[in-house]
C-alpha cells in the first residue's frame, strides 16, 4: 500500500470535519490518518455484512463490476465462490449441462 | 447415461421436496446415473437422526438409496473440505463423471478448483436444466426452488433470487 496513493477529493459536513479534526489533534494524527482509518474500518465492517455481500454479488452478476472489484471487495475466496455461481447462471452453461 | 455425483447438501435440498410431484429428486435418478460416496450416506445417516427440519429430507433420500449406486472412496488429504465433500470430489474425479451436484454454496470456489473434467451444478440450476430438458413447467420449478430456499434459508441469496427471476420468463 505505502506510497500507492490516490489522491481524492470530496465534499463533506462542515461539522464532520471539524469532529475529524479534533481527534486528529487529540491522538497527534492529521486529518487524512482519520478519515482512511475510518474508511478502512467501515469497508471492512460493511464487507463482512451478508446482506451487502449478497449485493455485490448482485452486481458482479449483473456485470456493474468486474471481477477485480469483486475480488478487491469481498476477498479472494468469496469472490471464486461468487464466480462460480455466476457461470451457473449462464445460459450456455445451462445448455451445456442439458445436453450432458 | 451420463454419471451425476452428489454430495449430501444437495440431496438434501431434493429431499425437502421429495414428497411434491413432480419430484425432482426422482427426475435426477431418471435422467443421471447417480453415484453417492459412502461418507455421503453416512452424513445423510447423521442428518436423519438430528430433530431438525432436514431430517425429513434426508431420510426421504435415504428411502431411495436402492435407486442410486453407493461407492466407497478414500479421502485425498490435498483437499481442505469435511469428508463427505472431499469423498465426493474424489469420487467424481475417479469416475470422471459429468457432473457434480453440491449446494454448499460456501465452498464452490475450492470444489470447483478440485474438479478436473467434472462440470459443478448446483440444486437451482439443475432445476433451470430439467426445465431445459422439458422435464419440469417453470412455475413448477420456481413454487419446487421457493420450497427448498426456505427450507435452507436462501431468501436473501441474490444467485437464488437470479434463478428464481429466469424461472420467471415465459
Amino acid at each position: 500500500m505505502g506510497s500507492d496513493k490516490k489522491r481524492v477529493q470530496f465534499r463533506a459536513p462542515h461539522r464532520l470535519i471539524d469532529r475529524t479534526d479534533a481527534l486528529a489533534d487529540v491522538l497527534g494524527e492529521d486529518r487524512t490518518d482519520i478519515l482512511v482509518t475510518a474508511l478502512r474500518e467501515y469497508l471492512q465492517e460493511a464487507t463482512h455484512d451478508d446482506a451487502l455481500i449478497q449485493e455485490i454479488a448482485a452486481a458482479y452478476y449483473d456485470g456493474e463490476i468486474t471481477f477485480e472489484q469483486l475480488n478487491a471487495l469481498v476477498g479472494a475466496e468469496e469472490a471464486a465462490n461468487l464466480r462460480v455461481l455466476k457461470q451457473q447462471l449462464d445460459e450456455d452453461f445451462v445448455d451445456e449441462v442439458a445436453d450432458a | 447415461m451420463s454419471r451425476l455425483v452428489a454430495d449430501a447438501s444437495a440431496l438434501v435440498s431434493l429431499g425437502i421436496v421429495t414428497p411434491d410431484d413432480p419430484d425432482p429428486l426422482a427426475l435426477c435418478l431418471t435422467r443421471y446415473e447417480v453415484v453417492v460416496p459412502t461418507a455421503v450416506v453416512e452424513e445423510l445417516r447423521e442428518i436423519a437422526s438430528y430433530d431438525d427440519v432436514h431430517r425429513q429430507a434426508a431420510s426421504a433420500v435415504l428411502d431411495r438409496a436402492d435407486s442410486f449406486t453407493i461407492r466407497p472412496v478414500a479421502l485425498d488429504a490435498e483437499f481442505p473440505l469435511d469428508d463427505g465433500e472431499n469423498a465426493a470430489v474424489t469420487l467424481a474425479n475417479e469416475l470422471d463423471a459429468a457432473l457434480f451436484l453440491c449446494d454448499e454454496f460456501t465452498q464452490l470456489g475450492l470444489i470447483h478448483a478440485s474438479l478436473a473434467d467434472t462440470r459443478l451444478v448446483t440444486t437451482p440450476t439443475l432445476l433451470s436444466v430439467l426445465v431445459r430438458t422439458g422435464q419440469l413447467s417453470a412455475t413448477d420449478a420456481r413454487s419446487l426452488l421457493d420450497e427448498i430456499s426456505d427450507a435452507r434459508s436462501w431468501g436473501g441469496n441474490s444467485y437464488v433470487e437470479r434463478v428464481r427471476s429466469v424461472l420467471e420468463e415465459p
